[in-house]
């Protein structure tokens, strides 16, 4: 669930039809267009409004926060050594990555390093219970905490959702919709500015802002708290410019998406972001898939 | 003229064969590119890699925001591609190059580098210290206060996922592709390896500078470890070994100093 790609919030409807028949579709012939990582959670939670809902969706909101504590052991255990056997993640080829003898014993070289002052030396100070319950306290606080983090930029009420038809060979595209179903974009790009080109719906950075959600724009402090997780739009459309840049350039954003008629959703603060991210997952637990 | 007849129609698993070091090349917009010889130049570091064997027009448009020269690209292209992925997105609006445009205009005049400046690098210094300083005082308390280290600790674990590895990956936290490279890997030192998006930055064998970023790292945690248990054996007057439990010295492999 670390990291995120260009393609935020955007599913595949052939890899979804295979995958709910317990097919798994070749690397060579996956979408790489499609964002699997924010979604990999399902099917115990259902976050993205293409998959089918289960009965127990129906109180994830309520068990949502308790499985963000395990992210990070789970990927300590589980999905990174899943990585480096299988040699991808998602639809990711990593291949290249793991066919090379030092990318392999650093790997595993830092897993056992980490592994013993995570583990092993808190063992030997404290026993191995102590040590066990504190390893195990650390990492669900970082967990939760980091997940927390992230799942409140990309999954919360008012922020869109997009799918990618491919399963006729050419791309329907569908514009990227709520949970609600409506497209926010629809009625800000009627307000654009008089005499500014129509922004398409799919445009690739109208996507970044339809699908990503700021926390306390403007905040200096909230900005290096969250590494720039707070400006998530900014992150979204300049990856590559440093997270401190953020508040210099969020207003220039916000100006030009008010010009162009883009939707730049923002919450006054973190705790408001996730309380909607929480009525989100409510409302997904009990409407049927789109 | 003669270079215009070279340039040939290839298919996309063609592009698609070529994701090593050796031979990469990539598709940027509609033109194939081969980036093994460039990736060594590149202002960015062989973080390019990332997109051998696959089209990274996003990542192109993206990590440029002030544009790149089309000549770069000329040069390098090899032909154009036959069949390219279809995607969901449009390109066609001025939207984003204005974005662009007005981000490259503020950070200028604010005099500010678009990579790493010294606030977040002294921050993550300071981040990295407390992660190590609490972690160590989690090995040393009696266990309920280590218990409340543990979460401290956790909590400054996340802040180098969020704060250091983060801009690292993406090659935002310094101008220097290594330092970059070592950011990203203070993942692998929480315990989580850095998957995500130096996924396949793999490296040439005969690359030498591959270990320096990991003793880089190993130093800077030396250094930082030992500052910790020199201040805290001068400002608390114990020595470390009396920090070790009673059951661990009782043990017989415990050698009293």
């Amino acid at each position: 669930m670390l990291g995120h790609h260009p393609y935020t919030n955007l599913l595949d409807l052939h890899e979804e039809d295979m995958k709910s028949q317990s097919i798994d579709t070749p690397l060579s012939s996956k979408d790489q267009e499609s964002d699997p990582d924010v979604f990999s959670s399902f099917p115990l939670m259902r976050m993205h409004p293409v998959h089918e809902p289960q009965w127990f969706h129906r109180y994830q909101h309520l068990y949502a926060p308790i499985l963000f504590a395990l992210m990070t052991l789970a990927k300590v255990f589980q999905q990174d050594v899943e990585v480096a056997l299988n040699r991808r993640l998602y639809h990711i080829d990593a291949q290249c990555r793991y066919a090379s003898l030092w990318n392999r014993v650093r790997f595993w070289g830092m897993k056992a390093l980490s592994l013993v002052y995570m583990i092993a030396l808190p063992c030997y100070f404290h026993g191995i219970k102590g040590g066990l319950i504190l390893f195990a306290v650390g990492h669900l606080t970082c967990g939760e905490v980091l997940a927390t983090m992230f799942i409140v930029n990309h999954v919360i009420e008012g922020v869109s959702f997009a799918k990618k038809d491919n399963r006729n060979g050419d791309v329907t595209s569908s514009k990227p919709t709520t949970a609600e179903g409506v497209t926010p974009m629809d009625a800000t790009i009627k307000s654009a500015k008089k005499g500014v080109e129509k922004v398409p719906l799919n445009d690739w950075a109208a996507v970044q802002c339809q699908t990503s959600v700021n926390w306390s724009s403007g905040s200096w402090f909230w900005n290096h708290f969250s590494g720039g997780l707070s400006h998530q739009i900014e992150h979204h459309l300049f990856p590559s410019i440093c997270h401190s840049n953020y508040v210099h350039i969020h207003d220039v954003v916000e100006d030009t998406c008010r010009e162009f008629g883009v939707p730049y959703q923002s919450e006054s603060n973190l705790f408001v972001a996730y309380g909607k991210m929480l009525k989100h997952l409510k409302m997904m637990g009990r409407t049927k898939a789109f | 003229m003669c270079k215009e007849t070279s340039k040939r129609i290839i298919t996309l698993d063609e592009v698609k064969s070529h994701n090593i070091p050796n031979s990469a090349w990539t598709i940027v917009n509609e033109q194939v590119i081969d980036i093994t010889q460039f990736s060594k130049r590149h202002p960015g570091g062989d973080i390019i890699l990332l997109s051998a064997g696959r089209d990274a027009t996003v990542l192109f448009h993206t990590y440029h925001p002030r544009g790149v020269p089309k000549s770069v690209l000329d040069k390098l292209e090899i032909g154009t591609i036959k069949d390219a992925q279809s995607s969901y997105y449009d390109w066609s609006s001025s939207f984003y190059s204005t974005l662009c445009e007005r981000v490259v205009e503020r950070l200028k005049s604010r005099n500010r580098p678009h990579r790493g400046n010294s606030d977040v690098q002294i921050k993550a210094v300071m981040i990295l210290a407390a992660f190590w300083f609490s972690l160590f005082k989690m090995y040393t308390s009696e266990f309920r206060a280590a218990i409340t280290w543990s979460i401290i600790m956790g909590v400054f674990a996340h802040f180098v996922g969020t704060c250091i590895q983060h801009d690292g990956n993406h090659g935002a936290f310094s101008k220097i592709p290594l330092i970059n490279t070592a950011a990203g890997w203070t993942m692998d030192m929480i315990g989580v390896s850095t998957s995500f998006k130096v996924l396949c930055t793999w490296r040439s064998k005969r690359n030498p500078s591959t270990r320096v970023p990991f003793l880089f790292l190993i130093l800077l945690y030396s250094i930082l470890i030992s500052f910790f248990f020199i201040t805290e054996s001068s400002f608390t007057g114990v020595s470390i070994h009396m920090a070790i439990p009673a059951h661990a010295r009782a043990s017989p492999l415990y050698q009293s100093p």
